[in-house]
């Protein structure tokens, strides 16, 4: 059977997506086990491959060496490793899709309002000590107020949507209503807060992956693949929204209640990553555009494409974070490498339409 | 037919008339506030005695260093007019700021910091603070911070300009340009905070919040003048603005340049509010939120979006500051949380009542 010239030139371009997806899922792969060996302790990756494999195979390490380099590999860099790229994973996927739902190149995770939230709940147990769930440690109260506070937006805008139609703009406009007030309320917790707490709200807020610890990966695996799973099923979905609200309709699909939808899965998913690593900004915005700019805007693509790229960010970045001194939060250096990029990106790319 | 015509006069009249009315109520509501700002304070003085002060200064009878009354004429005179009319000018002119960027890029989460003006102004405040480096010298501290802030604010929008022959200059374009330098600008000055000491963190911390509270004759002017500049460039440009709703390509053929006209705008909003932001700090949600309101009571129309912005804006952001200063006399309370703990839930009722969807 012939084909038709569009048919081959559809087919062409699918190729080259596909393309790269894989170049990116192998830039993951080669970045992970790289990360396996990245710390203060040097170590050849050879090394730190053969400890893990040592671990999982169940030898004793014997030397002092070796108990030293099973400590660090599997105690702090492998932890560190699996969380970077389910963070990234999840804060790129709920980027591509609130930039899709709402057709605003300007939206991110947090733009419902989950960071400010978040970042109040955090406030609450850093400064005065109060906690949603009582008698926890510090940072598993930090964590779980968190956690709490980040899924109120979302909730206040299922409230809302209950019972009035609304374009996404007015969601997001209720969204930044929700942040000012939090930001507002975080300001005034902060205002009588001694410096020390100030400097620990203020390290939170920049995000970092230091505090991950096997107990941690467990949830954030489950919202990578919620996040993955769910948008991937309903990325056909999604495509037919970024056609406007009427013409979704006419196609058969509810476009709010789908929107509405959408914001609950990206808030709790969103919720689990900044509940252990604080707000990390920037990847949810740009790592969907990069991919944008690579596969287009089909979120069938895009929206895997965006977990590899996001994860990227994040490994890559926290690896730079464990070789400098100083212990800089990984929230400072993935816009400080990111937005060159990024710019770069966008330059090269002028020609295409990407939003 | 001709009574049909009539109707739809009246009709318009109307709908004017309502939007006059909001403009005329705002400038009652700021102009009363001014005169209620220079009796609140630390030396609390009555409604009366500030005005009789105030006009009696006016006139040119200032009273004598040795009389009771030079004390009080200090405290409104030096402190609390300038301060009031800085409050006036800084919210018109963030709001009108606000509007006008959300016109030119078709998007509801642009506000007058879009381009990266407040992180970089931020960047140039650490560096001042933190490093004790800056461009104006070895001057006081304060102004070095404000001559810090200002160079570093303009940084960002100088490279939107410069990278402009190399883009798209779609909306959505130069919003992640903004964006992604305005990123970029952060992260240095977190670099900075985090590696510093936390009272030092605090000190830049309460910059970053916005605060009247150090307002003083000296930085009115060069702020007025800005402002009126600005607001005199734009007034007029409001037709051009609304046509820029439309696509580039549609406004293109009724004979408007959207992609000139939108740098345009994104140079003088961006020294709009740097102008503003290297004196007080990064007051928020005044730029975002308050063009928001009046789209909501009066609907899109930039020809009285922008004057009705200006005048709501003056008028809130002095409201505000004069709460800030009746609750908590000793000013400590920023008076950019005040806005967003008055004006959020304002917003938020506005946009859950509201039928339409302005957006």
């Amino acid at each position: 059977m012939m084909t038709s010239p569009e048919v081959k030139e559809y087919q062409r371009r699918a190729k080259k997506k596909l393309v790269w997806a894989a170049v990116f899922v192998v830039i993951i792969f080669l970045l992970s086990i790289y990360s396996l060996s990245v710390s203060t302790y040097t170590m050849s990756f050879a090394e730190a491959y053969q400890v893990l494999i040592n671990h999982i195979l169940g030898i004793e390490p014997t030397t002092i060496t070796d108990i030293i380099r099973d400590k660090i590999v599997v105690g702090l860099t492998a932890p560190r490793t699996i969380a970077a790229v389910f963070v990234g994973g999840v804060l790129a996927v709920c980027g591509a899709v609130m930039q899709s739902i709402t057709r605003n190149p300007l939206a991110d995770p947090y733009t419902i309002g989950i960071s400010s939230a978040a970042l109040f709940g955090t406030s609450l147990t850093v400064a005065l000590g109060i906690s949603i769930i009582p008698f926890l440690g510090h940072d598993v109260a930090i964590a779980s107020n968190a956690f709490v506070f980040a899924l109120i937006p979302a909730l206040a805008i299922v409230f809302v949507s209950s019972f009035k139609k609304m374009s996404p703009n007015m969601m997001i406009l209720i969204g930044i209503g929700m942040m000012y007030l939090f930001t507002a309320a975080t300001t005034f917790v902060k205002f009588n807060a001694s410096e020390e707490a100030l400097q620990e709200i203020y390290e939170w807020s920049l995000g970092t992956l230091s505090k991950i610890n096997w107990d941690s990966i467990l949830p954030l695996a489950v919202a990578f693949v919620m996040a993955l799973l769910v948008f991937m099923m309903v990325s056909n979905r999604i495509n037919v929204l970024s056609a406007g609200d009427n013409m979704s309709r006419s196609l058969g699909e509810n476009p709010i209640r789908l929107r509405v939808v959408c914001f609950v899965i990206v808030s709790v998913t969103t919720a689990i990553a900044v509940c252990y690593t604080g707000t990390i900004g920037f990847v949810g915005l740009v790592a969907p555009h990069i991919a944008r700019l690579f596969v287009g805007s089909d979120n069938k693509i895009l929206i895997p494409v965006s977990a590899i790229l996001g994860a990227i960010m994040i490994s890559a970045t926290d690896c730079l974070v464990r070789l400098l001194p100083g212990g800089l939060p990984c929230g400072v250096m993935t816009a400080m490498i990111g937005a060159p990029i990024f710019v770069f990106i966008l330059y090269k790319q002028r020609k295409k339409a990407a939003f | 037919m001709a009574s049909s015509v009539e109707e739809l006069k009246k009709e318009y009249g109307k709908y004017t008339f309502r939007k006059i009315l909001f403009i005329v109520i705002c400038i009652c509501l700021a102009v009363t506030m001014f005169w209620l700002s220079l009796a609140v304070g630390t030396r609390q003085l009555s409604l009366e005695e500030s005005l009789t002060l105030f006009i009696n200064h006016l006139m040119g009878n200032i009273p004598s260093r040795d009389s009771e009354l030079w004390y009080d004429d200090n405290i409104i005179w030096n402190f609390r007019v300038p301060r009031a009319l800085f409050a006036l000018i800084a919210g018109a002119g963030l709001s009108v700021a606000g509007a006008v960027m959300q016109g030119v890029m078709k998007n509801p989460l642009a506000d007058p910091y879009t381009t990266g003006v407040s992180s970089g102004a931020l960047l140039g405040a650490s560096i001042a603070i933190v490093l004790g480096f800056s461009l104006g010298g070895s001057g006081i501290a304060g102004a070095g911070i404000v001559i810090n802030a200002i160079v570093f604010a303009m940084i960002p929008v100088v490279a939107i300009v410069a990278m402009g022959p190399f883009f798209r200059k779609s909306p959505a374009s130069l919003i992640l340009a903004g964006v992604a330098v305005s990123y970029a600008f952060s992260s240095f000055s977190s670099l900075l905070l985090v590696t510093t000491d936390s009272s030092t963190l605090a000190t830049v911390y309460h910059w970053q919040v916005g605060t009247l509270s150090d307002v003083s004759w000296a930085s009115v002017p060069p702020v007025l003048a800005v402002e009126l500049a600005g607001l005199a460039i734009l007034f007029p440009l409001s037709n051009k603005i609304n046509l820029m709703a439309l696509d580039d390509k549609d406004a293109k053929s009724m004979g408007l340049d959207s992609e000139k006209l939108r740098m345009v705008c994104l140079v003088i909003l961006s020294v709009m509010a740097a102008i503003v932001i290297c004196y007080v700090g990064v007051i928020g949600f005044v730029g975002l939120v308050i063009p928001h309101i009046v789209r909501l009571i009066l609907g899109s129309d930039n020809k009285y979006l922008i004057p009705a912005s200006a005048a709501f804006g003056a008028a809130f952001l002095l409201t505000c500051d004069v709460i800030s200063r009746s609750i908590d006399v000793s000013s400590s309370i920023p008076v950019g949380v005040v806005t967003s703990f008055i004006g959020a839930p304002i917003f938020l009722a506005l946009i859950i009542r509201e039928k339409k969807n302005v957006w």
